[in-house]
């Protein structure tokens, strides 16, 4: 046995799991909970590049926030791509200015999935954000790349699958908790980070696999680790629980590259789509109208009787 | 001041140095019973430190000595009545006593050793709690409960 107690025990099976890739069991689905400066990022980072190492054929794709110092640069490899329609701008904190950067447009999944390069981190910014959800759908059916196996990092999940969400907002987050044990099926690893457990909904949380807390984070009631252990953790450690399992693991800091910028999403309004919408709230009221004046009708004709 | 044993170098006591400690203060206790004798003044201080260091402070209860004669002495605080004894300088020992035989209380004289005796009987009440609590706060168990984690790097 490489380490002599059961925390750690655990916490290299867990880790072993994670990086492992049989087709019989699928991928896995993580989520790091954790406040400001805890490590999440690092922690997300620190396997992306491992998964680089170890299976170079790969894809892996990774979601970063908007308007908000870039996390994806402190690795060396990476990628940007970019919905059409969507313009990006990339801005310079220490100067001020924007400047360029290749970015790689796509017109749908399928053009996505066959520019994306394995071996490096495939930046990917969408329309609008749940469409994450969609691709997560469209990876699971499609295996014709390299091994057939894609991870996919999500920075900042509840932008995704919010708490509360409404309208379509929320019949995505349902697809997203309906389709998570086929997306694992589809050999498709996720890993989801989060600063606080209540800001994403709680359909998609129950159907994660494996989470990870990190320092200072709240202990989900039904996790069989205990509060004051994650009290005690320093940054750079993680206490992990897979069902009824547990271990800590331990992992170093990535810490920011120079220069820092923030990416600027700048979103084409399709007018066909807006006219589409509109319609459907149209048709939508009206319906409503209709059944209303129905029900008037058949009370009028029950009186007349 | 002298400590009692050297032994003893973590600021919080040890399993074992909990174990060790009660036993040195019940051979103490036995060679005052034999002399039938209080304690000296130079002894003082290394009675309340060992005192301290067996019990953790837990023997704060009440008591009642069952005694020759059907006296009975009771009080509210073992700890208290035990370090007002380790300040008594004769043999003998006046106490107001509750006599079972009579059903009431009478004023009383008694050995200062057959006290001691009573002592060390309740000791071992407050011995075990004492063993336990040192347990639960001694640095060994923390070291065996510190886990530093399976390395990411190393999978």
């Amino acid at each position: 046995m490489k380490y002599e107690d059961r925390l750690s025990f655990e916490g290299e099976k867990i880790l072993k799991r994670i990086f492992k890739r049989d087709k019989a069991e699928g991928g896995v689905s993580v989520e790091t909970v954790g406040p400001q400066g805890s490590g999440k990022t690092s922690f997300d980072l620190h396997i992306a590049m491992k998964i680089m190492k170890k299976y170079p054929d790969e894809l892996i794709f990774y979601r970063d926030s908007i308007e908000s110092p870039v996390q994806f640069n402190r690795i060396d490899n990476w990628r940007i791509y970019a919905e059409e329609g969507v313009t990006l701008k990339f801005r310079d904190y220490s100067t001020n200015r924007y400047f360029d950067l290749p970015v790689y447009t796509f017109k749908n999944f399928d053009e996505l999935y066959d520019i994306a390069k394995p071996g490096l981190l495939n930046v990917v910014y969408f329309k609008k954000e749940y469409t994450w959800i969609d691709f997560l759908n469209y990876l699971r059916r499609h295996m014709h790349r390299g091994s057939g196996w894609k991870s996919v990092f999500l920075e900042e999940y509840e932008d995704i699958s919010p708490q509360y969400a409404a309208g379509t907002g929320w019949t995505k987050n349902l697809i997203y908790s309906k389709n998570a044990k086929n997306i694992r099926k589809g050999l498709v690893s996720t890993f989801a980070n989060t600063q606080s457990k209540g800001d994403v909904s709680h359909m998609v949380r129950s159907k994660l696999m494996i989470h990870s807390y990190l320092r200072g984070s709240t202990v989900d009631d039904n996790s069989p680790i205990d509060q004051r252990a994650i009290d005690k953790l320093d940054i750079g450690e993680a206490m992990i629980d897979y069902g009824s399992n547990f271990g800590k693991i331990t992992f170093r800091a990535f810490p920011p590259r120079l220069p820092i910028f923030e990416v600027e999403k700048i979103v084409a309004i399709d007018k066909e789509e807006q006219d589409n919408d509109l319609k459907d709230r149209k048709i939508r009221r009206l319906e409503k109208k209709l059944e209303r004046l129905e029900k008037i009708l058949e009370k009028l004709e029950l009186d007349s009787i | 001041m002298k400590s009692t044993d050297t032994c003893i170098s973590q600021w919080r006591a040890t399993f074992e140095d909990t174990k060790r400690k009660q036993l040195l203060f019940l051979h103490k206790l036995d060679e005052l019973i034999q002399k039938n004798s209080p304690i000296p003044k130079k002894e003082r201080d290394d009675f309340l430190n060992l005192l301290a260091d067996s019990t953790f402070g837990l023997g704060t209860n009440e008591f009642s000595f069952w005694l020759n004669d059907g006296r009975v002495l009771r009080g509210n605080n073992f700890e208290s009545f035990v370090r007002s004894l380790f300040y008594h300088e004769s043999n003998t020992v006046d106490g107001d006593f509750f006599f079972k035989t009579l059903g009431r209380y009478k004023d009383f004289t008694v050995n200062i050793g057959e006290l001691w005796m009573q002592v060390r009987n309740k000791c071992f009440d407050v011995f075990p709690e004492a063993l336990a609590m040192s347990l639960r706060i001694s640095k060994e168990r923390e070291k065996r409960e510190h886990s530093p984690g399976a390395s990411l790097d190393e999978i």
